[in-house]
């Protein structure tokens, strides 16, 4: 527990950035973004190194990172489907598995499929990974693809509409659609937020996140919160402003606040890539200015807000027990180390592995 | 008092939009949000436009820095034309013009009375899930 909040981080991966993973020259630009994004958006010294971050980063390593060397309780892991950039599609439907499997109670899984490959292709491979893993909660997509640039509306109901059905069918919770944030120089379009409502009205009875949630249409992303009960802004990167962007990021929460309310915004970090403890210390100091707060027409975060920001609001989504899911972690082999030892240093436990594998390899 | 040189050096910088805005149907150009941080012609006719985007993570300033670029260039009278990026500034909303804040504002004035918005308007239909 980070002091009394319960800690839920809705999107983490054990990226693969190796380069022989990079399909596309898009899979190599992706790779160099997310670098500068580790290297400027976080504290200094917050990092790994170039050798360790481009590099296929273990599940191991990413529990160890998100439980011990952070106070997250429950983590939700992605299975991408960056297929045009990335040959594993960045985070490899084989991890999400794994994590589940070795880490049930820590772990939950939002399955993965590009729906620029087809109706027929994507019912399929949805039904395949919900046979392997009918614990998954979640849906994870992309609005568009690379080489040749192709993308999909979340509104098309030839297309996204059976899609999201089967989902349903297979009692998936919730839809996480990575939005606002292009990845690298491509059309802006399929990035917009607009098509979103249309999939939030005909399914009421899904959730709907909206991944970097305010890096771009945030007013637009903003409304969306304030008139469907099922769509959330999901902060994922956006949290990072803290640290590259201060007041950037007071004004696009202020305004989700505004719209949405605290019930509508849930924190994200896209950990590991980012590292969560740095972000959650940051959260529990950060509040609104009075100007802010005068200019933005609400009130300052209440202990409570963060509560709901911080894992109540991803509970809610999930349809999680709180009380269940930290009964069964409570003395767990993540808990123990950390009653028995000193909280370890960002990203040590990946160092001390990475380390491990090299000095395998060259032996 | 500009000279006509500055005066068309101006007229062709605000040709040039936001591509973002563009997608969010409310073009604005550089000038109106306020991406322009500074600009200057000298008697040589050299000029140098200094640009900013508005998130640090915007991969389209290379464009609009090309348009600007292009634009400039093909301006009678102008010799070298140099626009750089300044990615440390923070941009907000307070740099828009007050131009570019009215047409922003008219916009979604206009999508709001199509399809009607309040705070907060999803409780009125349920708890969250």
């Amino acid at each position: 527990m980070f002091d009394d909040w319960f800690i839920l981080n809705p999107v983490a991966h054990a990226y693969n950035l190796a380069p022989s993973n990079y399909r596309t020259k898009q899979g190599t630009d992706v790779a160099d973004l997310l670098r500068a994004l580790h290297m400027g958006w976080q504290p200094s010294g917050v990092n790994m190194t170039e050798e360790e971050f481009f590099s296929d980063w273990s599940v191991d390593a990413m529990a160890e990172t998100l439980f011990v060397e952070s106070d997250v309780d429950i983590a939700v892991t992605h299975t991408l489907r960056l297929d045009s950039y990335f040959y594993d599609g960045l985070c490899a439907r084989a991890k999400t598995v794994e994590a589940v499997n070795k880490y049930p109670d820590r772990f939950r899984a939002y399955v993965g499929v590009d729906p620029t490959a087809g109706l027929e292709t994507c019912l399929r491979e949805l039904d395949e990974q919900m046979a392997e893993l009918p614990q998954a909660v979640g849906l994870k997509m992309y609005p568009a693809q690379v080489a040749p640039d192709r993308s999909w509306r979340m509104d098309d109901t030839d297309l996204a509409f059976p899609l999201l059905e089967r989902a349903r069918e297979h009692g998936l919770k919730t839809v996480a659609i990575h939005k606002a944030a292009p990845l690298g120089p491509v059309p802006m379009n399929p990035y917009r937020v607009d098509d979103v409502d249309g999939a939030a009205g005909a399914f009421p009875d899904l959730n709907f996140e909206i991944i970097h949630a305010g890096l771009a249409f945030t007013t637009e992303t903003a409304w969306a919160i304030a008139r469907y009960p099922n769509v959330y802004a999901n902060l994922e990167v956006t949290m990072s402003l803290l640290f590259k962007a201060p007041k950037l990021f007071e004004s696009t929460l202020a305004e989700f606040m505004f719209w949405g309310g605290p019930a509508k915004v849930i924190f994200s970090d896209g950990s590991m890539f980012a590292h969560t403890q740095p972000l959650l210390e940051a959260f529990r100091n950060f509040q609104f200015s009075p100007e802010t707060c005068q200019g933005y027409g609400i009130e300052p975060l209440t202990k409570d807000d963060k509560a709901l920001i911080l894992g109540r609001n991803s509970a809610n989504i999930l349809g999680l027990d709180i009380d269940n899911a930290l009964a069964k972690i409570a003395n767990d082999q993540f808990v123990q180390r950390r009653r028995h030892n000193d909280r370890p240093a960002p990203y040590s436990t990946w160092k001390e592995e990475f380390a491990n594998r090299q000095e395998a390899v060259s032996a | 008092m500009m000279t006509a040189l500055e005066n068309a050096v101006a007229q062709a910088i605000a040709t040039v939009d936001d591509p973002c805005s563009i997608a969010a149907r409310a073009p604005l150009n550089v000038f109106e949000l306020g991406l322009v941080r500074s600009w200057d012609v000298d008697e040589d006719g050299d000029v140098h436009v200094l640009v900013s985007p508005t998130n640090p993570m915007c991969v389209l300033i290379g464009s609009i820095t090309q348009s600007i670029q292009r634009r400039i260039e093909s301006v009678p009278g102008v010799r070298t034309v140099v626009v750089d990026i300044d990615g440390d500034f923070l941009w907000t909303h307070d740099e828009m013009t007050p131009e570019g804040r009215a047409k922003l504002e008219q916009r979604r004035q206009g999508s709001m009375s199509q399809v009607p918005v309040a705070p907060r308007q999803w409780e009125g239909a349920g708890n969250p899930k």
